[in-house]
């Protein structure tokens, strides 16, 4: 009945926030610059419950956002995965509920992510894929902004 | 925490290779459609222009034949809205055209040019007061023009302007109960006064004793009227009062040729300027 009511829950946070996300990105992006919910999320749940759960819901957060771009078929979707796992190894040594080291996690994610897409579209296509310099320098902030709110906004697990 | 290591090390494994797998193969064509297909459904903006036919040629005849069919039935959406608001419009100018042809047989008096004008306004508080029409100064209209109505008898007073500006003016209307007219019954032989009731019927008063006016009867503007040219359709005879011992004048009810509160288009009377005489110059 646990396992159900979790798989549920999961459920609904994987398509509550693949449709935010594409609302987000879509209808309220200035500029074009919409912060990568998907991203934060998967480190924030990494974070707080550890990386299984986060690797399964990343992959397919990224699959989602494969599917949106016109990107390497496979590409967000791994590298959600390894964002969930590294994240995941290093939840222990920081206090990650905090909203301060949401956002560090978060910016150095978001800037991990970037390099990672470029890296990969590079060994498949050989041709470093550049989110060019705006994207670069400011989504990360956003979405460490993002992280911290969603830390600050979500209630805390009892022994976290 | 061992467990938890030992899992998402086996997590990873599995997903790495599923990513790896799914980047190694080429686009095949079921994903190459269901992203199209996603994509289409999440942002159909992108479909469209010249990226859209590299992209859309691209993929298999299904996926495209789906994809061009739901873009073809929203143009096809937009031109049977546009035929939709073209047909009512098409509706309303043959109504228009109608009027308009009613319009062109009606000839005004002679010595006198119409201009047609279109009532813009009218008072709320009393359809049987005054309109607005849209000729005004610039085209020049003046105060005590006559206003005529288009009736089935031909041309027919409605009232006279009382009021110019550049674009427009106010026409107070026969049957508002400060107009009056001198009008005489269609023998000819017995004149009298016609004046506003604020309502839609007209009083024609001051006929002379021996005056025998009958219902249906046609009257018409005097030739004796200040403002209108004579022999003008006013209205027809109603009703005629029953005579007063009092009162050395008889009356009757008159029911107006040209229903005012529902007019249209109104022509308004110009006096035609007499032609400038040349003189030759004295030798």
């Amino acid at each position: 009945m646990k396992s159900l009511q979790s798989l549920l829950q999961s459920l609904a946070v994987f398509f509550g926030a693949a449709f935010l996300q594409w609302l987000w990105s879509s209808h309220f992006a200035p500029y074009g610059i919409a912060p990568q919910l998907l991203l934060v999320l998967t480190v924030a749940e990494a974070s707080r419950r550890g990386a299984p759960r986060a690797m399964a819901l990343g992959f397919f957060w990224g699959l989602f956002l494969d599917s949106m771009s016109a990107r390497l078929f496979g590409a967000d979707a791994l590298a959600l995965v390894l964002l969930a796992y590294a994240t995941g190894l290093v939840r222990y040594q920081m206090d990650s509920g905090e909203a301060a080291p949401q956002a560090v996690l978060a910016v150095s994610a978001s800037w991990a992510y970037f390099l990672f897409l470029g890296v990969v579209s590079w060994i498949f296509t050989q041709r470093f894929s550049w989110v060019g310099w705006t994207n670069f320098l400011v989504l990360p902030f956003y979405n460490g902004i993002l992280a911290a709110v969603l830390a600050l906004v979500r209630p805390r697990r009892r022994g976290t | 925490m061992q467990r938890e290591a030992k899992i998402s090390n086996y997590f990873l494994a599995f997903y790495c290779a599923v990513c790896l797998l799914l980047l190694s193969l080429p686009l095949s064509v079921p994903v190459a459609s269901l992203k199209a297909g996603v994509v289409y459904i999440m942002d159909p903006a992108i479909f469209t222009g010249e990226k859209a036919q590299e992209r859309l040629a691209q993929l298999p005849e299904r996926i495209r034949g789906l994809i061009t069919a739901d873009q073809e039935n929203q143009v096809f959406r937009a031109q049977a809205q546009e035929s939709l608001w073209l047909e009512d419009n098409l509706k309303e100018l043959s109504v228009e055209n109608q009027r308009l042809r009613s319009l062109l047989g009606l000839r005004a008096p002679r010595g006198w040019s119409p201009l047609w004008a279109r009532v813009m306004e009218r008072d709320p508080l009393n359809r049987y007061h005054s309109f607005l029409v849209d000729a005004g100064q610039n085209e020049g209209v003046a105060v005590d023009d006559p206003v005529l109505g288009p009736s089935p008898a031909g041309l027919a007073v409605v009232g006279r302007v009382v009021e110019v500006r550049p674009l427009s003016s106010v026409v107070l209307l026969l049957t508002d109960e400060l107009s009056a007219v001198a009008a005489d019954i269609s023998s000819g032989t017995v004149e009298g006064l016609v004046q506003g009731q604020g309502d839609a019927r007209l009083l024609l008063n001051y006929l002379p004793p021996g005056a025998e006016p009958q219902a249906g009867e046609t009257v018409y503007t005097s030739p004796t009227s200040a403002v209108f040219p004579g022999n003008i359709p006013i209205g027809m005879v109603a009703k005629v009062r029953p005579e007063d011992p009092f009162l050395a004048v008889k009356s009757a009810e008159i029911r107006p040729e040209v229903d005012a509160a529902a007019l249209a288009d109104v022509a308004i009377l110009i006096k035609r300027a007499a032609r400038p005489v040349l003189l030759e110059p004295a030798k």
